[in-house]
């Protein structure tokens, strides 16, 4: 049998992604690997195109929530072969950034932060989520255990929304509030909200959340190399 | 009829499950039953004429009913319901359900598609926030005046004294929502309407249990709101409101919202969830009434085309299939905010088509999706509205809705979106002193109306 093309594996890749199939995406990232294609290649390549293909769908209405979730694991499952063996330092560079999310104490509103979540997860990053009714202490023990990156805290009423700040509160009663980025979002969240509980940032939809915690990560990245 | 203490036993004692595997199983299900019943979504008409449909999406949503079940985030049980026992409480229904006290008193009694019985409109604005105690008062008094309301919603002072922050789970909020109904029934007493219902929503059970008093705050003749979350889950906060409207003796409003793009799927199957819902928030509340609600996983209206379709077929399947009285929100959410054109027809566009196609009550109230952002945000023209529109579209064949609906949404569906017009407040659009709306409010809602009499709506003025 011919061996396949680069390109054709790469397609597999991304086809498996955008038919949510894990098997598939585990297979298609073995081929890679044992055709020498980098982990990086594949996922930059070759999952991450199957993944952008959905995002963009699920914004047109062509697929659905549940579809951004298969299609994410999917990813996942692929990412998962490529990982292993390839030093850490590699891993770090295949990784957008570590992201806990949840909706705050007291609010069972979890619409908005499961698509924030299924479109982060979607755009490369690894996603912890915990799901609602989540307290402060919570975020930020969790965000500790895994390391996080940033923090995102979901509020969909004008009366949870001060537990939003008690997150940040937390941080700062644990001493580890630089360690952390925080995003909050929700119904009622406004820029000026966010600014006066001292977090990092606001979104005021799903797909806005992605493009605020690129940047946010950007800029992390910047500070930590200069 | 399964008893509300089974339904706790079964939340106690049911299935485990983790909450994503229960997500991924509505969607299962609901996709699986979409393809049996070749469900499908008009995008050209909004408002569904087909009966075969709307009969497919009930026998559907009993199906899913039975086969998903409800999810008890608490216990992370599945509870599940026999075919035999939803069956049994949709025979059982009496259709309809008392509501109000006195003359004010109200029957939400089972419509017919393009039923000339005209609903009960709930109106008010749902969840807004009040600069003062003041401004709730004048706004809930002159809503209350609208002859076309039937209930009101309740909103709330922001801050305690004018200066402590009000937190859900929190005394703050025990003490401010039971200060609030007590001002609404000042409000509604002072208004000719003392016996009116009054539709509260504070976060919590607590908060709840603590407004209920038949004296001054919400008695046994207004319905305690509650019931699911969405997709088909529920809490023991929820289940506590509703033990104690059971033992209060007061009829339940069970709603539970099918999210257009979530695990409900696409608009062809998000109906067979919001009858599913409907169903079996009936169940778990031990309610007459079922609110099959909807929402756009992503566009912040009810009037978009997908809300539309998804909420006429619940009702029509409701309608023709039980004696259910159907309540539910035809459009509380419109994207652009009040005091717009936009807003207005967002509005009517939502209830035209959920009237004509059988909803026995709109119970959504007014408001904006993002009403938390500014205070005193909207006004009582918007009751009004809400009210007439309602009223003058009962007897309104779906055919007919669909074609008034089809005319205004190439006037909003453009602006759904970030350019949605914002809207005002109270004081922008009212004379508050005067309790008179502003001269150049009045007259676009009057022009707006002259549009809606071309329709072919009947208002009474």
């Amino acid at each position: 049998m011919a061996q396949k093309t680069k390109e054709a594996i790469l397609k597999e890749l991304a086809e498996a992604v955008m038919t949510y199939d894990q098997d598939a995406a585990r297979r298609a990232a073995q081929e890679a690997l044992d055709a020498g294609i980098t982990p990086i290649e594949a996922v930059d390549k070759g999952l991450r195109p199957g993944i952008n293909e959905v995002g963009e769908r699920f914004g047109r209405d062509e697929v659905y929530l549940p579809h951004l979730l298969m299609a994410a694991d999917a990813l996942k499952a692929g990412v998962e072969v490529l990982q292993r063996g390839i030093p850490k330092e590699d891993l770090e560079k295949m990784q957008l950034g570590r992201i806990v999310i949840g909706t705050v104490k007291d609010d069972i509103h979890d619409l908005g932060k499961n698509i924030v979540a299924a479109m982060l997860s979607a755009s490369g990053f690894e996603v912890i989520d915990l799901g609602k009714d989540v307290s402060p202490e919570v975020f930020v023990n969790k965000a500790r255990e895994v390391n996080a990156d940033i923090i995102a805290v979901s509020s969909l009423m004008t009366t949870t929304m001060p537990y939003q700040r008690e997150v940040v509160e937390e941080l700062k009663y644990q001493g580890v509030r630089d360690r952390f980025l925080v995003v909050v979002g929700g119904g009622p969240v406004t820029a000026e909200w966010a600014e006066r509980i001292g977090a990092d940032s606001f979104s005021e939809n799903a797909s806005g959340a992605v493009e605020v915690v690129k940047k946010l990560m950007a800029m992390k990245r910047l500070e930590a190399d200069e | 009829m399964v008893t509300f203490w089974e339904v706790v036993e079964r939340a106690d004692m049911g299935e485990r499950m983790e909450e994503s595997a229960f997500d991924m199983k509505i969607f299962r299900v609901v996709s699986a039953l979409g393809k049996e019943y070749s469900l499908y979504y008009d995008r050209e008409n909004p408002v569904p004429s087909d009966n075969q449909l709307a009969d497919h999406v009930w026998e559907a949503g009993i199906r899913a009913a039975v086969e998903i079940g409800i999810y008890c985030t608490n216990t992370k049980r599945n509870i599940r319901f026999t075919e035999d026992e939803v069956v049994e409480a949709i025979k059982s229904a009496t259709g309809s359900v008392i509501i109000g006290a006195g003359k004010d008193t109200v029957k939400e009694a089972h419509r017919r598609i393009g039923d000339p019985t005209e609903p009960i409109v709930g109106a008010g604005i749902q969840t807004v926030l009040y600069s003062s105690p003041e401004m709730a008062y004048k706004m809930y008094k002159l809503c209350a005046q609208e002859p076309d309301t039937d209930g009101i919603w309740q909103g709330l002072v922001t801050r305690i004294d004018g200066k402590y922050e009000v937190r859900a789970n929190h005394p703050s909020e025990i003490y401010q929502y039971r200060k609030e109904v007590e001002l609404m029934r000042r409000a509604i007493a002072e208004a000719g309407r003392p016996g009116m219902f009054i539709c509260a929503n504070a976060p919590t059970a607590a908060a709840t249990i603590g407004m209920c008093d038949p004296e001054k705050g919400i008695r046994p003749t207004d319905a305690v709101s509650g019931g699911l979350i969405a997709e088909l889950k529920i809490s023991f906060d929820e289940l506590n409101r509703m033990a104690f409207a059971l033992a209060y003796g007061s009829p339940r409003r069970a709603s539970h919202t099918a999210v257009i793009g979530g695990f409900s799927g696409g608009p062809e199957t998000a109906p067979v969830i919001a009858v599913a819902g409907g169903l079996l928030g009936m169940l778990v509340t031990q309610s007459e009434l079922a609110g099959p609600n909807y929402v756009h996983n992503r566009m912040k209206t009810r009037a978009c085309r997908a809300c539309i379709w998804t909420g006429s077929l619940a009702n029509q399947a409701f309608a023709r299939n039980s004696r259910i009285p159907a309540a539910g929100s035809g459009c509380d959410h419109p994207a652009a905010g009040p005091g717009t054109e936009q807003y207005f027809y967002e509005a009517a566009a939502g209830n035209v088509g959920a009237v004509a196609s059988g909803a026995a009550a709109l119970t959504g109230g007014t408001r904006k999706f993002v009403i938390g952002r500014v205070e005193d945000f909207g006004s009582p023209l918007e009751s009004r509205w809400m009210g007439e529109v309602c009223k003058a579209s009962a007897g309104l064949m779906p055919e007919r809705a669909n074609e008034i609906v089809k005319a205004l949404l190439p006037r909003y569906e453009g602006r759904l979106e970030k350019d949605a017009p914002f809207g005002f407040t109270f004081s922008q659009l009212y004379d508050v002193e005067k309790e008179t709306p502003k001269p150049e409010y009045l007259r676009m809602y009057e022009r707006v109306r002259d549009e809606f009499r071309e329709f072919g709506l009947r208002f009474r003025q």
